[in-house]
């Protein structure tokens, strides 16, 4: 099978309760997304807060049944009881708060945790825990307590757990929000490395710009639905788009975006400053 | 002072009592403790206080780091010594001042619970501080899964103590966090009575619940999302095996305790001995 996460018009309502724990209403966080992923590919999701793309990535875990529609996992689909832990082998998810996740007291037995769960025989858990580890480069750390850890040596630990469960995709859900520069990058990398050496799937939540230029396609969601998709550079050449659905575009973009609008004719969709270096010489070179 | 907490907390260094069973330390702390209860003379207690030291010693761990432990019971232990001295009226009179009748039974009632308690305390950290949480809980769910027949969740009781303990230091470092916050706005959790003090500690309980649900909620899903579905289907990455090492240390702690116990019966000079009521 060619796709890894299939969506056909997912949507789903949270139920609405008033301070007396009566339901008012209902609120509709996803509504109709199509979205079909390659298995390969490196999806990064992006939106403001309240987008629905938290609550779009849970399903794909199965922690969220679609009130409507269906999401389907490698052709299984998530409504399927018997398929729920097949599902969540294959597709892991690192969350937001590094803290919040890991759950022994030292990091060898938190990557254990997974392999654990699915009955892996102890000497396969080992393996598995090595292989995991070493991906992301904190083999040295195996004996050491996730609490005196950096951010990022967090967030990493917690990839490793998935890793550790032999998943085809892997779902973080904004893992870089709570990380400072360097923790961010230090995942960027993990990330990268894992997309592209191990060929796992990567559906990528996030509200950095850069860190979704590096993903191959870009789906931007507002208000619950897919508004835009494309690769990095088609969706950040929409500059105007980008701004009205209050999402920002990488510098460079916007600097090449003011200067076209200034009547200087620079290409719309450079991304890089590299490449806006490159289109000012040729610029002045050719005036 | 939230930091000196070192109860749950891992000391990672690599000695014989690190590398030792989790079921035999949690074995031999409770055997430790039945027999500080049992030893109520001072060779009983010197002796008691050897074998801890040898044992400390063996763990590599240091002293001082041990006896940072003891800042959290400083309040119960001199309450319980001070109680003990005062409050004692029989035996020989020491020391009669105003109401204050201090009593040669009173002295030592005082000093032999003030060595239990700390003994206590000390062998009780010194089993968290060389066993991680994890294999300490999965020593708790081996040893008592014998009671899984009579329906008592033993393997959830033993993740619930793991989480616990894992969180224990994020929730302390939290609760500083938030009284920081709370002093930089004006809040003061130093001066004023006992009450006041408590009641300016209302403030800080709040949003710690919150936040502690909030971790418990993110925590489950987390959980679940890695495949979690209690015990069924669930291996271990180390099943727990007794070594040659577990056997002789089982050994050793027997012979151990049954000299402490046996120091009770040793015919002594009476002022070395404590009879009395012991608490």
């Amino acid at each position: 099978m060619e796709w890894m996460l299939e969506a056909e018009k997912v949507s789903y309502d949270y139920a609405v309760f008033d301070e007396n724990g009566a339901e008012t209403g209902k609120t509709r966080a996803v509504d109709r997304v199509d979205l079909k992923v390659r298995k390969g590919e490196f999806v990064a999701i992006l939106g403001h807060n309240g987008s629905g793309k938290s609550t779009l990535a849970r399903h794909v875990n199965a922690l969220f049944l679609p009130t409507e529609g269906d999401m389907f996992v490698e052709g299984m689909n998530t409504k399927d009881d018997d398929k729920l832990w097949d599902i969540r082998k294959k597709a892991g998810m690192v969350f937001q708060n590094p803290d919040n996740q890991i759950i022994a007291s030292i990091v060898e037995e938190d990557v254990a945790f997974g392999p654990e769960n699915l009955g892996f025989a102890p000497p396969k858990i080992v393996e598995n825990v090595n292989m995991g580890l070493a991906s992301v480069h904190m083999d040295e750390y195996r004996n050491a307590s996730p609490n005196k850890l950096s951010g990022g040596q967090k967030q990493r630990v917690a990839v490793a757990g998935i890793l550790a469960m032999e998943p085809d995709c892997i779902i973080l859900d904004e893992p870089t929000a709570m990380l400072d520069p360097s923790g961010r990058r230090e995942v960027m990398e993990t990330i990268n490395y894992l997309n592209r050496e191990k060929g796992i799937t990567i559906l990528y939540i996030t509200h950095h710009m850069d860190e979704a230029a590096k993903a191959d396609r870009i789906v931007v969601m507002d208000r619950g639905s897919v508004v835009l998709s494309g690769s990095p550079r088609e969706v950040f050449s929409q500059v105007d788009r980008m701004k009205e659905l209050g999402l920002d575009v990488p510098q460079a973009t916007e600097l090449a975006w003011r200067l076209r609008k200034h009547g200087i004719a620079v290409r719309a969709d450079v991304m890089t400053m590299e490449e806006m270096t490159e289109e000012l010489c040729r610029l002045k070179s050719g005036t | 002072m939230l930091r000196d907490i070192t109860i749950g907390q891992y000391y990672p260094v690599d000695s014989p009592v690190h590398r030792l069973d989790p079921r035999v330390k949690l074995a031999g702390t409770f055997l430790f403790i039945i027999s500080i209860f049992f030893v109520n003379n001072a060779v009983g207690f010197l002796l008691a206080l050897a074998m801890f030291a040898a044992v400390v010693k063996l763990s590599r761990i240091p002293f001082s780091y041990m006896v940072r432990g003891l800042k959290t019971i400083v309040i119960l232990l001199v309450f319980s010594v001070v109680m003990n001295l005062f409050l004692i009226k029989d035996g020989t009179v020491l020391v009669r001042f105003w109401i204050i009748t201090i009593t040669d039974r009173g002295v030592k009632n005082a000093f032999f619970l003030g060595l239990r308690l700390i003994l206590l305390v000390l062998g009780s950290s010194l089993m968290t501080l060389t066993t991680t949480p994890l294999s300490l809980t999965d020593g708790m769910e081996k040893a008592m899964r014998p009671l899984k027949k009579i329906h008592i969740p033993v393997h959830e009781i033993s993740m619930m103590m793991s989480i616990a303990l894992r969180f224990i230091p994020i929730l302390l470092e939290e609760t500083d966090k938030i009284m920081k916050a709370q002093q930089a706005r004006g809040a003061d959790f130093e001066t004023g009575n006992l009450i006041e003090r408590a009641k300016a500690m209302v403030p800080i309980l709040v949003p710690l619940f919150i936040s502690a649900f909030r971790r418990a909620d993110d925590l489950a899903t987390a959980m679940e999302s890695r495949c979690y579905r209690g015990d069924s289907g669930r291996t271990r990455m180390k099943e727990l095996k007794y070594t040659k090492q577990d056997r002789i240390a089982y050994l050793i702690l027997i012979l151990g305790a049954a000299l402490l116990i046996a120091s009770r019966f040793l015919p002594l000079a009476p002022f070395l001995t404590n009879t009395g009521g012991t608490i």
